[in-house]
């Protein structure tokens, strides 16, 4: 039996889908997603829930605050954790923002181009993304998580 | 991945869901704190969950991931399991979670959840939103000042914090944020020039290399506007309560090193006493005098001052708009300002040894004991000394006894 395919083109909005970059439930749908998407491509039969759920929080983030138009708004922890991400998968040219919504974009429109004729998806090559992704906004988090006041006793 | 690794996260998190079972058992005293143990736990059999689909087959990436992943929630989150027990202790204020919980409902909306339990770390402010636990205010006092009421006030700005993840400001500020940060370099270009070697002026929004260093201060600037925030919600809730009892335990604080996505305390303070006087809540001349400066870093570290001046220009110019975004909010709930007759009314009770009636809340009710606190002659005493603190300390619990006994008489009448 094969794994469900990946779609793109749901316009109802799944609680993941809701999330925002710094919801601290995201790390685990990513993970979620990773380990489904790892099943996938050894051809193993599995839900893929959470992949979908992720792929469609990409989605949102990037077209959300982005708008249609060639001055697209990203915000910063988007911009950073795409960035890194992108580096991750071995996407290197990256010098400016429109680098990085543009890159980004290619690969989730691929993925919604795909399902939309009715193609099969390169599993290896969206897992690779997914862990890529996944790493990159643990290392954002870890280094802007907020820090609590200084114990006045402690000094 | 070693199995041996992966045993250790598995061990971890089992550990993990083997405390909330045990806390899951405890006597709770209000249901919201149940509620928080029964959310957390189910964030943590998610990762059970992933973590048991590890096979020695499985992809080493996503491997790595899982583990990673499931660590940074159970360090990030021991300080909240912490919390939740401590909330089930007899120290906490049970008195005072009813009136508080209406304020909160009040202001933040009926769906609003609130634990109240004791810090073991001085600061109060150490709770921003918790995204698994939706619409739940944490107040947490220091468990040394457990069974002084007049630090409730500080409940406030925890209200804060819920309501600026419910009403989705972070969203909003965001841009705001960046678009401030973005034009103070391009103002301040001569002096900030040598931290953006590679850059144009132009290119400063664009440019990912002046973004990464950029983002620094945008991180702590986003921050110390939530925390003005959430200053302005409890001033707003609380009124000179409020001040009184930020300025007890952020005060004397004259010694170690300051937070940077916290403001400055005489920026805050600043902050607080013109908001105070906007609102016409009375504030001791000179307020923010009473707060020392603390340096984030020291002088040698150039590039960390500067960013963390850039934060703090930017956050600062944020004030206004803050202080009326909590305005509109509070003045659509419909959460009451405080009263000069009902606080005169209270201190007159206070002063005569007695309890408040009719005290009009529990923001009058601790806005009178701060006055008598300050001003012993008040309550006919010479001085505020030890006996006399426990005595005030008694009658205000009983106050807001009383208080929350009228309330739930007049819902049944």
């Amino acid at each position: 039996m094969e794994s469900e395919r990946i779609n793109m083109t749901i316009t109802e909005a799944p609680q993941a889908q809701k999330l925002r970059i710094n919801d601290s439930r995201l790390p685990l749908l990513v993970s979620q997603a990773a380990m489904e998407l790892d099943h996938a491509a050894r051809g193993e039969s599995k839900s893929l829930s959470h992949a979908q759920d992720f792929f469609l929080f990409l989605r949102e983030s990037l077209e959300a605050d982005a708008g249609e138009t060639e001055h697209r708004w990203l915000d910063p922890e988007t911009v950073d954790v795409f960035e890194h991400a992108l580096r991750n998968s071995g996407v290197h040219e990256l010098r400016t923002v429109q680098d990085v919504i543009r890159e980004s974009l290619q690969f989730v429109n691929g993925i919604g181009e795909k399902a939309k004729r009715g193609l099969e998806p390169d599993m290896e090559a969206l897992l690779r993304f997914c862990v890529a992704f996944g790493n990159s906004l643990l290392a954002h988090r870890a280094q802007y998580r907020p820090e609590f006041p200084a114990n006045p006793f402690r000094r | 991945v070693d199995a041996f690794l992966i045993d250790c996260v598995r061990s971890q998190v089992d550990a993990f869901l083997a405390e909330l079972d045990r806390i899951e058992g405890s006597e709770f005293p209000y249901r919201h704190s149940n509620d928080c143990v029964v959310e957390t736990k189910d964030l943590f059999l998610a990762h059970r969950e992933v973590l048991s689909e590890i096979t020695p087959e499985s992809d080493a990436g996503s491997v790595e991931l899982a583990c990673n992943t499931a660590l940074s929630h159970v360090r990030n989150n021991l300080d909240l399991l912490g919390f939740l027990l401590r909330s089930t202790n007899v120290r906490n204020a049970f008195e005072a979670y009813g009136p508080l919980l209406r304020m909160a409902s009040t202001a933040l909306g009926a769906a609003t959840r609130l634990v109240i339990s004791s810090e073991w770390m001085f600061s109060p402010f150490t709770y921003v939103g918790v995204p698994h636990l939706p619409n739940t205010v944490l107040v947490g006092l220091p468990a040394t000042e457990s069974g002084n009421p007049l630090l409730l006030p500080l409940a406030g700005h925890e209200f804060g914090h819920t309501a600026w993840a419910h009403f989705k400001l972070d969203a909003d500020m965001r841009q705001k944020v960046e678009t401030a940060i973005i034009a103070d370099i391009q103002a301040n270009w001569p002096s900030l020039q040598k931290y953006f070697p590679e850059t144009k002026p132009d290119d400063v929004a664009t440019d990912l290399l002046a973004r990464a260093l950029w983002m620094i201060a945008w991180s702590w600037a986003k921050r110390q506007c939530e925390e003005y925030f959430c200053d302005f919600f409890g001033l707003h809730l609380f009124g000179e309560g409020f001040l009184d009892a930020f300025a007890y335990l952020l005060a004397p604080y004259r010694k170690g090193k300051r937070t940077p996505s916290y403001p400055a305390l005489v920026d805050r303070s600043r902050a607080l006493a013109d908001a105070a006087l906007k609102l016409g809540v009375p504030v001791v001349a000179d307020y923010s005098k009473l707060f020392g400066e603390l340096p984030a870093f020291s002088p040698d570290e150039e590039r960390e001052n500067a960013l963390l001046s850039l934060a703090d220009r930017v956050s600062t110019g944020l004030i206004p708009d803050l202080n009326s975004r909590v305005q509109d909010l509070l003045k659509s709930s419909g959460a009451a300002p405080q009263s000069e007759d009902k606080i005169s009314g209270n201190l007159k009770r206070f002063s005569f040894r007695v309890p408040a009636e009719r005290a009009g809340g529990i923001a009058n009710i601790l806005a009178a004991a701060w006055r008598a606190r300050l001003d012993p002659a008040l309550m006919g005493l010479e001085k505020m000394d030890p006996d006399s603190k426990t005595m005030l300390a008694e009658i205000v619990w009983k106050s807001i006894e009383i208080d929350e006994i009228e309330y739930r008489l007049a819902q049944h009448s």
